[in-house]
């Protein structure tokens, strides 16, 4: 059933941002053109310089981060309108359980984030292979000699990383959605009410973990040896690699919290009107 | 025939209100069962609970002797008071949920209904008028082969000629083998298909008896004499 | 076809009684198939559980017959039609007595009004 929810989320989401994406690479692609033969050419001034020159790149401008902006209100609207507006008569009442519901959504802004990372990347990509297409070789040629720079320690420093970021995407969400459940408590005003709990909970877990700093001083120096046997040019590899490690630890069990008070509300206190 | 619905001592609170006063009902299956009162009365109140919508404060609601769940809603076929589609969907994604979700419902005969209406699969839910959406929600969930019906005012701020269609989507459609629970307080329109009425006054139930029998005792209709009962508040 | 249902004695009596009439007046014609209780409760906006017991009755007069696997049909007996004919016809006399009375004429007062009204139609 968690497949059917997110097949439906994301239906949603490719309805809303197709076109968008579609428009970032059209865009992209003309902006490549432009900056090129417009905006680098002196001889096209005036008018017909910000018509043809400008105008597309503020339009790229303004795409991204219209792109930002509505994917931070899609998994805002989708949770809020989905399963406590009127929409959640039908979500609600289907077969399936609120810890299904809030993951499948919690799923869908992630891929949704995913997506237009990877979108922005690719974007960027594009004006430059549009625009002059050596920069791009360039790089390409380049890559093979930062590899070599690349070993054991900064793989994994650089794969936890990416994961801290990814464990702390899904903690984002997750406060947003415990927010929104937070507020549908009230009898009223209810986006007043969400926005001051979001406030509120960020208030407090900032609080939690400055509570828990003095703890770190507590860990054993043992802990921290450095590996220098294989000559890397990161000398402090291992606090890095655990505080990171630690980061991820607390970002999930802060993300679990989230979750099963944001189910518990849905479960239990759950009041459509 | 078996006990599909059973509540106990149920109660719901909401603030200071009482809206559901310690209520005992059973409902068995193969009826078709009106919850009559005036509004306010906590028939919404009660199809909630039954649907899982709302938690009872106190006292215990059993569908086909389950808790509200996934379970229980899997056999519930509910329309509510309201027009629940998202705004983003064609008829077409609501066919498709309906399916993907619901083991009983049957799509060919929910696409025949719909194709009477004139409704096309990539037509966009938003463009269509008031009527037809509250049509297309009552086609939808007739063409589930459900346990239990809960029709949540099918036919409230409805024209006289809307009401006969709902009607008889209703009752062409239902599984006869399966209960249908109907709040109104539109009691005349409804009577004739009724087989047992129940009167909820105030959050309590002050009547459940056959429509048959109420006639043959009281020698008056249902709808009269629910004016009678419910004479000051009307 | 739409069927009346008035106030206050049993839907399923009220049916079988519109029912009866219109097999007697031929609507339903004898010998022929009688629909489902599902299409009639349908066709009145009723409960099919109501028809149900509405036909019950029917099949009680001996109006209809039930076959089970042809379904149902209406009976070719004219001696069972003429018989609910005249109950049918019966029962109106009646109705027609009381509400005359209730307006304070007597039989022989109908009895007159029958014969005035009688001879009118058959100029």
């Amino acid at each position: 059933m968690l497949g059917k929810l997110i097949k439906y989320d994301f239906r949603s989401c490719i309805r809303r941002f197709g076109p968008l994406w579609l428009g970032m690479v059209a865009l992209a692609v003309i902006n490549g053109f432009t900056i090129g033969h417009v905006l680098d050419n002196g001889s096209i001034t005036g008018w017909a310089q910000f018509a043809f020159g400008v105008m597309p790149l503020i339009l790229l401008i303004v795409l991204w981060t219209a792109v930002a902006i509505m994917s931070l209100v899609f998994v805002c609207e989708r949770f809020y309108k989905g399963l406590l507006g009127d929409e959640g008569y039908l979500s609600m009442t289907l077969p399936v359980t609120t810890e299904e519901h809030i993951a499948a959504k919690a799923i869908t802004a992630f891929l949704l984030e995913l997506i237009t990372g990877i979108a922005a990347v690719v974007n960027g990509l594009l004006l430059i292979a549009v625009y002059r297409p050596a920069i791009l070789a360039e790089i390409f040629r380049a890559l093979p000699k930062v590899f070599r720079y690349i070993d054991g320690h900064v793989v994994t420093l650089l794969i936890e990383y990416l994961v801290f970021v990814l464990v702390g995407s899904v903690g984002q969400t997750m406060h947003i959605y415990l927010a929104i459940c937070l507020g549908h408590l009230a009898k009223n005003h209810r986006v007043a009410w969400s926005l001051g709990a979001y406030v509120l909970i960020s208030v407090v877990i900032s609080n939690i973990l400055t509570l828990c700093a003095p703890l770190l001083n507590r860990i054993p120096e043992e802990w921290f040896f450095t590996i220098d046997e294989f000559g890397t040019h990161i000398t402090a590899f291992a606090p890095i690699a655990w505080m990171i490690a630690g980061a991820i630890l607390v970002e999930a069990i802060v993300a679990a919290a989230f979750f099963f008070a944001s189910n518990y509300i849905l479960k239990n206190r759950l009041n459509l009107e | 025939m078996s006990e599909l619905v059973t509540c106990s001592g149920l109660t719901r609170w909401f603030g200071q209100t009482k809206a559901l006063d310690n209520v005992d009902l059973t409902l068995t299956s193969g009826k078709i069962i009106g919850l009559l009162g005036p509004n306010g009365s906590g028939k919404t109140t009660l199809i909630k609970i039954l649907n899982g919508l709302l938690r009872p404060t106190s006292g215990t609601a059993l569908v086909d002797g389950m808790e509200p769940g996934p379970e229980s809603k899997a056999i519930i076929s509910y329309l509510p008071d309201r027009g629940y589609f998202p705004d983003w969907m064609r008829v077409g994604d609501m066919m498709d949920l309906f399916e993907d979700f619901y083991g009983d419902f049957d799509r060919a005969k929910a696409e025949d209904m719909c194709r009477a209406l004139g409704l096309k699969s990539e037509s966009s839910i938003k463009t269509l008028s008031k009527g037809t959406r509250e049509k297309m929600q009552l086609m939808l969930v007739m063409s589930r082969k459900a346990k239990l019906y809960l029709l949540d005012e099918p036919i409230a701020g409805v024209d006289p000629a809307a009401r006969e269609f709902i009607m008889q989507t209703i009752l062409t459609n239902y599984n006869e083998d399966g209960t249908v629970l109907i709040s109104t307080h539109l009691i005349s329109d409804i009577e004739q298909v009724l087989d047992e009425a129940v009167f909820l006054q105030q959050g309590k139930i002050i009547l459940h008896e056959a429509v048959d029998s109420i006639r043959e005792r009281t020698g008056e209709s249902v709808d009269a004499l629910f004016r009678e009962m419910f004479r000051a508040q009307l | 076809m739409q069927f009346e249902i008035r106030d206050s004695r049993p839907i399923w009596q009220q049916l079988a009684q519109q029912l009866r009439e219109r097999i007697v007046k031929g609507e339903y014609p004898p010998g022929s198939h009688f629909p489902t209780v599902r299409e009639l409760a349908a066709q009145a906006g009723v409960n099919p559980n109501t028809m149900q017991r509405a036909m019950g009755q029917l099949e009680a007069d001996g109006l209809v017959i039930t076959n089970r696997t042809a379904g149902r049909t209406v009976t070719e007996r004219e001696d069972v039609l003429a018989e609910m004919r005249r109950t049918l016809a019966i029962q109106r006399t009646e109705e027609y007595l009381k509400d005359l009375q209730a307006l304070g004429l007597d039989r022989a007062a109908a009895r007159e009004l029958l014969g005035a009204k009688g001879e009118e139609n058959h100029e």
